[in-house]
């Protein structure tokens, strides 16, 4: 806090608006705003002396660099909310979907070549058209999409066909099988709940398959890992270590929270009189 | 017998754990001992009197944790008219702080002269 004229601009009030870009309202009042005060209070002191200033704009930026690279570390939350948080993210999660199925296209790009950049472009596409659709038809319920659906596994496994050769079929068949399989269960034993009275949109993405943390999901995972890995042996070592690396950080990120959980418990029988 | 007797000695004399004791790590415990002897400071003064071994920027960080465990309270600058800028945040220890300081004092002072070399 300083004394001088208002409307110029006051050093430091980038900062603040990149931290209002990176942290929520609490890490920013708490931990942000009182650093970069020290930055202007320093400045201030610095005078007109050029090498104190420079002195003390190397010393505001390095602390404010410091605070952005530990307090995510330190406060999990300080980046909740944030507008890069959000725009990283996107709404649950999508965006970083997005960013994988990137990475993963241009890992598996020297194995099928053209063929992944043909269904990157195809499956953009058929994913504007059928959201064009929803959007002109929303009382239409599967009305082309199951079509575009079929269509487009059969020419999944019309491609991938010379690639994979008896393992497509054996798993079009196996898929065919359980398919008839599940159904029957289902007739046999009709569910006690009462059914939905209307049925989801056909939309070609992971989000519109119900997977939650449970068995049923680990099995979708070990399915799924399991299907790569039949497929593409020549990625078992990236598989492997991504689920060493997923692991390892999910270890690790359970004991961080448990300690955070201990350490910012204020509760004290023994010391308190 | 004697051995169940030594083994139950040595089990009452193990350190009972206590979780819920809040933990004091050094810089903590630096920044305790500061504001005990000097009464409010801000943050920039904080660094200033530890001689180098708080940081600017990651101070404000263990001063939130210390404030999370409720060993110290702070309060924003109050802005003089004409004034500009960003207002500091001053800090102050709560009792409790004192509390731990003094109790973490008393333990370093009664072990002292054993893990001296």
């Amino acid at each position: 806090m300083t004394a001088g004229t208002p409307n110029r601009p006051q050093p430091g009030e980038r900062l603040v608006k990149l931290a209002t870009l990176l942290f929520d309202e609490p890490t920013r009042s708490t931990f942000v705003i009182p650093a970069l005060a020290d930055y202007q209070q320093e400045l201030a002191e610095a005078g007109a002396s050029t090498i104190n200033r420079s002195l003390a704009h190397v010393r505001g930026y390095a602390a404010f660099v410091r605070l952005v690279v530990a307090a995510p570390f330190i406060v999990p939350s300080a980046p909740m909310g944030s507008p890069v948080t959000t725009f990283v993210t996107g709404k649950y999660g999508g965006n970083m979907l997005l960013v994988l199925a990137l990475a993963l296209f241009a890992a598996i790009r020297p194995l099928f070549g053209w063929f992944a950049v043909a269904v990157i472009g195809l499956g953009i596409a058929l994913a504007i058209a059928l959201r064009l659709w929803n959007t002109r038809h929303p009382n239409a319920r599967g009305g082309a999409a199951d079509p575009l659906l079929t269509l487009l596994a059969v020419a999944l496994f019309a491609a991938i066909w010379s690639m994979f050769g008896w393992f497509v079929l054996a798993a079009v068949g196996g898929g065919v099988i359980m398919a008839i399989l599940l159904r029957r269960w289902n007739t046999r034993h009709p569910s006690q709940l009462a059914p939905s009275s209307q049925r989801p949109d056909a939309e070609i993405n992971l989000s519109s398959i119900p997977v939650a943390g449970d068995f049923g999901g680990l099995l979708f995972v070990i399915g799924a890992i399991v299907t790569v890995l039949l497929g593409l042996p020549d990625l078992r070592w990236f598989v492997l270590g991504s689920v060493v690396f997923g692991g390892a950080t999910a270890l690790v990120l359970f004991a961080w929270r448990s300690i955070q959980a201990r350490s910012t418990a204020p509760a004290n029988s023994i010391l308190r009189p | 017998m004697i051995l169940d007797l030594s083994v139950l000695h040595l089990i009452r004399c193990l350190p009972v754990r206590h979780p819920e004791i809040p933990t004091l790590p050094p810089k903590e415990r630096l920044i305790l001992e500061l504001l005990v002897s000097e009464g409010r400071l801000f943050g920039l003064q904080l660094v200033a009197l530890s001689h180098g071994a708080l940081k600017r920027g990651t101070v404000y960080v263990t001063l939130g944790r210390m404030e999370a465990k409720g060993f110290i309270r702070s309060e924003q600058e109050a802005m003089p008219p004409g004034a500009i800028g960003l207002p500091r945040r001053m800090y102050y220890p709560t009792p409790l702080g004192a509390r731990v300081l003094a109790a973490w004092s008393q333990m370093a002072r009664a072990l002292l002269p054993e893990v001296q070399p």
